[in-house]
């Protein structure tokens, strides 16, 4: 699965927001490589930053928020130096995105088929009638029932289940290199999530377009994805391919994170637990963002951020832990 | 099992809800929200209830401490039958069973401070006539949850989701009661606070001895607190057992079903292709004949659609219902 030919890159990615309060720094210098067909999770708690980080890329930001660092790059042309035309080309096209609420992305009073063929009809010169064609097409492979029927019902005559499969059609009709799904399955039941986990895994594979997954569940990410970031106050804590991550996990943020979960395999009397809560944004600490919160903390974590310090193995974490020359320096 | 106390039983606990629907509501409909629940809850226990959204399980802890009045079906908390009491004898029974809600935004009046939450069940009942008592009660329960008693004078809007919810918890023992109906309690929380609140409801049950009714979607939680578990779908319990035996063993092919489709969180465990259920929850204002279930079971036969199969003990403390069973 893993090779070598990444297809989008972030680099350096600043998003602030300009609020009376202050400037709210949401997303603090991240950077994410997506391979060709890869489906990379980024995971964290509310607030971290990981829709901020899908929006940017989308640049789908309302005021007053704005990116004011980094590049966005996709096969190397840098979306963030695009005008509005040449960013509309993309956004839908090479790039899509499905929300978390199908309930709210769907326009009501719109047919699905109407929505779907929008897409097609903007980016692909092809007629009305090949454009429905494709759009049945479409529903059929993603798994709505009788698609011609379904073609024109409007969305509140459908299931969550189903308007997420409508959503999940919506965007993978123009082929997209990727497609960025903040938080897809959070919505759903059980039973439907693990049906539209599956499907999106099946047309990933059959497609070859990368998928970046948005999600605080770490089942979802252990089920979907190949390689992880993990985030906390705006910055990668983390990153590592999935196996990795879970195995053996670093950071003592994603430490935390793993086992405060309860399992379904074991039973136990005391869950671990992160104390304390999130940073607030306009207040950040002065060394490393978790340090209030870590049990590990010593004296420099709260005096200075660390680096994302990257290991013999690739595995990447930002702890003073990893650095050797601050460990035998004797903190 | 049998030398426990039962602390809360229903009998055949039904309840519809009629909607109107088109213009001057000419549609009108049933909706089945809970259908025929026989359940014990026993003293000291935490009973988990899941289910998927719309299987009843909410308005079943509704029904419980009758914030609902069932259409029928009788409700027997310590022995007393809740149905027939009169309003004043209800408030009176209702000091021994409180709820926790979902959502620790919606569930606190953001007008008034986190004393005056917390004193409110404390004044509608009269357990304290002087003020000083009632601030050190307030004071000590807040302790009890895990917010500073400084804080007593702030207003929710100035606490964390994680911090609300413990103050909607002080409030749920400010009566000392017996029974705690939790409804969702921490399904609105980040995960690294979720755990905090677990380790609360665990930490307070033992301290005072509480039974809990803990109603949630996501099993894995469930699994953590519940020593015994019901599974519902669609307004009827489908499964009813201790806790361990059901996730090791499920045997009502729903639960088979609902357990395979929970993401674990290790990709070495991560399967290939799962059994997984397809097709939509029916509706329940147009339930399937039979078995509710059978719409999308694929062991699903003719006797299936034309007999409801009824809860039994198959073995013991393991009641299922389905025609499976009898073979």
């Amino acid at each position: 699965m893993i090779n070598n030919d990444s297809i989008f890159e972030i680099r350096g990615l600043k998003t602030q927001f300009f609020t009376s309060k202050g400037v709210v720094p949401a997303v603090d210098g991240v950077d994410i490589t997506v391979r060709k067909g890869e489906a990379v999770g980024l995971v964290g708690e509310s607030g971290c930053g990981k829709s901020m980080t899908a929006m940017s890329v989308m640049q789908l930001l309302k005021k007053p928020g704005r990116v004011v660092e980094g590049t966005i790059k996709l096969n190397g042309e840098d979306l963030l130096k695009m005008n509005k035309r040449e960013i509309n080309d993309i956004r839908g096209n090479r790039i899509s995105m499905i929300f978390q609420e199908p309930m709210t992305a769907l326009n009501p009073v719109y047919t699905i088929g109407k929505q779907a063929m929008e897409a097609l009809m903007i980016h692909q010169k092809i007629s009305k009638e090949e454009a429905k064609a494709k759009v049945i097409d479409m529903f059929a492979k993603v798994g709505i029932p009788e698609p011609e029927k379904r073609f024109s019902v409007y969305p509140h005559q459908l299931s969550g289940g189903l308007r997420q499969r409508v959503m999940i059609a919506m965007a993978m009709i123009c082929n997209p290199e990727l497609m960025i799904a903040d938080e897809p399955t959070t919505a759903l039941d059980v039973t439907i999530e693990a049906q539209i986990l599956y499907l999106m895994n099946q047309l990933q594979k059959e497609v070859g377009t990368a998928v970046i997954m948005i999600t605080h569940n770490l089942g979802v990410v252990a089920e979907s994805c190949d390689y992880v970031y993990v985030m906390y106050a705006g910055k990668i804590m983390e990153e590592a391919p999935v196996k990795e991550l879970f195995k053996n996990p670093l950071h003592p943020y994603t430490f935390g994170l793993m086992n405060s979960i309860p399992k379904m395999t074991e039973v136990k009397t005391h869950l671990y637990t992160i104390k304390g809560m999130v940073p607030n944004l306009l207040n950040l600490p002065q060394g490393c963002r978790f340090c209030p919160r870590c049990d590990k903390a010593m004296k420099i974590c709260t005096m200075y951020q660390p680096d994302l310090y990257e290991l013999e193995d690739g595995h990447k974490v930002r702890c003073f832990l990893y650095n050797k020359e601050v460990m035998e320096s004797g903190k | 099992m049998e030398n426990r106390k039962v602390l809360l039983e229903t009998k055949d606990l039904t309840k519809e809800f009629k909607t109107k629907s088109g213009a001057w509501g000419k549609n009108k409909a049933t909706v089945h929200a809970v259908t025929d629940v026989n359940l014990n809850v026993y003293e000291g226990e935490t009973l988990g209830v899941v289910g998927e959204s719309g299987c009843g399980k909410s308005t079943l802890g509704r029904l419980m401490l009758r914030l609902l009045d069932a259409t029928k079906g009788e409700v027997f908390f310590d022995g007393t039958e809740l149905n027939t009491l009169k309003e004043e004898e209800l408030r009176h029974m209702r000091k021994q069973m409180q709820m926790v809600f979902q959502d620790p935004f919606a569930s606190l009046n953001p007008r008034l401070k986190i004393k005056e939450i917390i004193a409110e069940p404390m004044i509608t009942h009269n357990m304290y006539t002087g003020k000083g008592e009632m601030e050190d009660r307030i004071a000590d329960l807040l302790k009890k949850t895990g917010i500073r008693p400084e804080f007593m004078n702030r207003y929710p809007h100035q606490f964390s989701g994680g911090q609300r919810q413990r103050v909607s918890i002080a409030r749920a023992l400010a009566l000392n009661p017996r029974l705690v109906i939790c409804d969702e309690p921490v399904s609105a929380l980040d995960v690294s606070i979720q755990s905090q609140i677990l380790n609360l409801l665990g930490d307070l049950q033992a301290e005072m001895n509480l039974t809990y009714v803990f109603i949630s979607h996501d099993l894995s939680v469930v699994r953590y607190l519940s020593d015994r578990v019901c599974v519902m779908f669609l307004g009827k319990v489908c499964e009813l057992g201790i806790t361990r035996d059901i996730y090791a063993r499920p045997l009502h092919p729903y639960t088979q079903f609902l357990l395979e489709a929970v993401p674990i969180p290790d990709p070495e465990k991560k399967k290939e292709a799962k059994n997984m259920l397809s097709g939509e929850i029916p509706s329940p204002v147009n339930p399937p004949s039979g078995c509710y279930f059978r719409t999308r079971c694929p062991y699903a036969t003719e006797r299936c659609a034309q007999e409801t199969p009824v809860l039994r003990e198959v073995e013991p403390d393991r009641f299922v219902a389905c025609h499976l069973m009898d073979k």
